[in-house]
């Protein structure tokens, strides 16, 4: 298999995703005045980080069922 | 942090949840951690956001403080992940084990010297999850099942969490409490902790052999126990900073005359532990008995005892130098790198404090950084030795980091999660809405619980100290129980607590390359867990009830 299509690999996507976002956060949000645009990218980022392993698991999840299907 | 908010039935279920949501999800569905967690982030952010009313700058910007701590974790996890790969690429974790056996053959008292006595002795002098990502890997060295090498030291280490670390978590307590009577409340603590470390060694012995465990391995348990306890007791009033690490240091001493006495000189008499590894071990005894007759044996297998050992030597050795002698610890810890945060208020009033420099790393006195030289330095030491391939060095990095990914997520969903909760009033809800509705004495028995959930958020005694110290202080005021039982059941309920903290236990899983494991190691661990606790509460109790003047009385 694919190194992208491991889900270990994919995991690791979205931790540097999730830094990336934190770092983006950070510098959005931690001065005076708040930058909005920048803020909500940095949270989708690290949102959709975060949304990865879920979205992994529902894809297995869906792949096995669909197996079995398949199967009977 | 704000410490009065109005609680509510509804707000109080709705801050549960998160928490309940990844217990669930664990112990129950048995999900893996790096699944589980973000699960428990996104429903903790969606109450602090609607209910909690939190806006996405107090979202953005704990979540940041979340993930800065995370990282720090994973500097202890990813170097001590690669210095158990280099070391078993090696070869060290046989001769290790071979020496190991050769200077006593008994497998029970090798799992409570490692789980238990060397992980105690870890944790009197540094912090950080480090006595458990250097113990799980030896045990699984002397033959311990991986999941069972987690939740040993998990078990062993806890009860030196308050006085370990040269006492950060409990100067932190007092830093943010007025405390009426140290050493009143230093003796409280050190009772109840007394009790958890005698626990942890009986249930490490139950759990290696059931009642027979326990009957072999009552004299190590009784002797070690009480080094530790009355060491604790007598010093934890006078020089806290050493309670830990001064009895735990005698303890190994005394660990290891134990194994020449008649009781350990010999084979256990537990014919089959399930905490030991069957088949395998076995016939690398078999083998070992073998190559003994014929005097046969590989290049790596003539690894000798203290090479195997000299990382660890190493690691201990840079711990006592840069953490126990002060100008050096100073000079070191004089570079530190810390993120300034604003002051933040949600729409409910909860206020977080400003921070100059939020959880300042110092890099030089990091355990991580011990880890890692120690890593290096095996590393040097056995390709110097020719144990191990240079050409193999590629494939124990890729291991190591494909190891350390599913830790790294559930960590940077894990620890902003608690973050989030407590940014958001969450923490708070939580705390006072169980001491809301408890009377004096029923107070005095779940003080150690409230410190206990701190940890479990939080993955430190320290952190649950600083988070629930203040509120436990004002409610023992409120409530007119005695001070000293509250703010020691609330830190010895954190210590015990730790050991069930996912972040803690990720990193033992972490540390011996385990994935998946994190809902077995708490479903395992949480009865000790909830044991310790209740010995504790029982203390605060009859303290409260029988040497303060009772709840309602005196509140010294």
């Amino acid at each position: 298999m694919k190194w992208y299509k491991q889900r270990v690999w994919q995991m690791g996507a979205g931790a540097l995703m999730i830094l990336f976002g934190a770092w983006l956060a950070y510098s959005a949000a931690a001065g005076e005045m708040t930058n909005t645009p920048l803020l909500w990218t940095a949270l989708a980022l690290i949102f959709f980080g975060l949304l990865i392993p879920l979205m992994a698991k529902a894809l297995e999840a869906a792949q096995d069922k669909g197996g079995e299907e398949n199967e009977s | 942090m704000k410490e009065s908010i109005d609680v509510s039935f509804w707000p109080w279920i709705v801050a549960a949840t998160p928490l309940a949501a990844i217990l669930i999800l664990l112990v129950g569905l048995r999900w893996k951690a790096a699944t589980a967690a973000p699960v428990g982030y996104f429903i903790a952010t969606i109450a602090a956001l609607t209910l909690f009313r939190a806006s996405p700058r107090i979202i953005a910007l704990q979540t940041v403080k979340g993930i800065w701590d995370a990282i720090f974790i994973l500097y202890v996890i990813v170097p001590a992940l690669l210095l158990y790969q280099v070391s078993k690429e090696a070869g060290a974790f046989q001769a290790l084990r071979r020496g190991i056996e050769a200077y006593t053959p008994n497998d029970l008292l090798h799992v409570l010297a490692f789980g238990w006595v060397f992980a105690s002795f870890l944790q009197g002098i540094t912090g950080f999850g480090a006595p458990i990502a250097v113990t799980a890997p030896l045990l699984v060295a002397v033959g311990v099942v991986p999941v069972w090498a987690v939740i040993i030291p998990l078990i062993g280490h806890a009860w030196a969490n308050t006085f370990g670390t040269l006492a950060v978590a409990w100067n932190g307590l007092q830093l943010v409490t007025e405390m009426q009577s140290p050493a009143t409340t230093a003796i409280i603590a050190a009772v109840m902790l007394l009790l958890a470390n005698l626990l942890a060694g009986l249930t490490i012995a139950w759990l290696f052999g059931k009642g027979r465990g326990i009957r072999e391995g009552l004299p190590v348990v009784l002797i070690v126990s009480a080094v530790h306890s009355v060491g604790q007791l007598i010093l934890a009033p006078l020089v806290p900073e050493l309670a830990s690490f001064l009895p735990a240091t005698v303890a190994v001493g005394v660990v290891i005359m134990l194994g020449r006495s008649r009781w350990y000189r010999n084979p256990t008499g537990v014919e089959t532990s399930r905490v030991m590894q069957k088949g395998e071990l076995q016939q690398q005894r078999g083998e070992d008995r073998k190559k003994e007759r014929t005097g046969g044996g590989s290049e790596q297998e003539e690894m000798s005892l203290p090479l195997a050992l000299s990382p660890y030597f190493v690691l201990i050795a840079l711990i006592v130098l840069v953490l126990l002698i002060p100008p050096v610890k100073d000079a070191l810890s004089a570079f530190q790198i810390g993120l300034s945060f604003p002051e933040l208020e949600t729409g409910r009033g909860v206020v977080t404090e400003a921070a100059d420099a939020y959880s300042a790393f110092s890099p030089l006195t990091h355990p991580g950084t011990f880890l890692l030289l120690s890593a290096i330095f095996a590393f040097v030491t056995f390709r110097w030795a020719g144990t191990i391939d240079r050409g193999r060095m590629d494939e124990v990095l890729i291991r190591t980091i494909r190891t350390s990914i599913p830790s790294a997520i559930a960590l940077f969903a894990l620890v902003p999660l608690a973050k989030v909760m407590e940014g958001s009033g969450q923490t708070l809800e939580l705390a006072l809405g169980i001491a809301g509705v408890a009377t004096g004495t029923v107070y005095a028995f779940v003080a150690p619980l409230i410190g206990a959930v701190g940890s479990f958020m939080t993955s430190s005694n320290l952190s649950s100290n600083i988070l629930f110290g203040p509120l436990q202080e004002r409610t023992a005021a409120a409530l007119g129980v005695a001070q000293a039982a509250i703010l020691a059941g609330q830190t010895a309920g954190a210590a015990i607590g730790n050991s069930i903290a996912p972040s803690n236990v990720l990193l033992g899983i972490g540390s011996v390359g385990l994935t998946g494991k994190t809902g077995e190691v708490i479903r395992r661990t949480i009865t000790y867990m909830l044991a310790g606790v209740l010995l504790a509460g029982a203390v605060s109790l009859l303290y409260v009830l029988f040497l303060s003047g009772g709840a309602g009385g005196s509140a010294q």
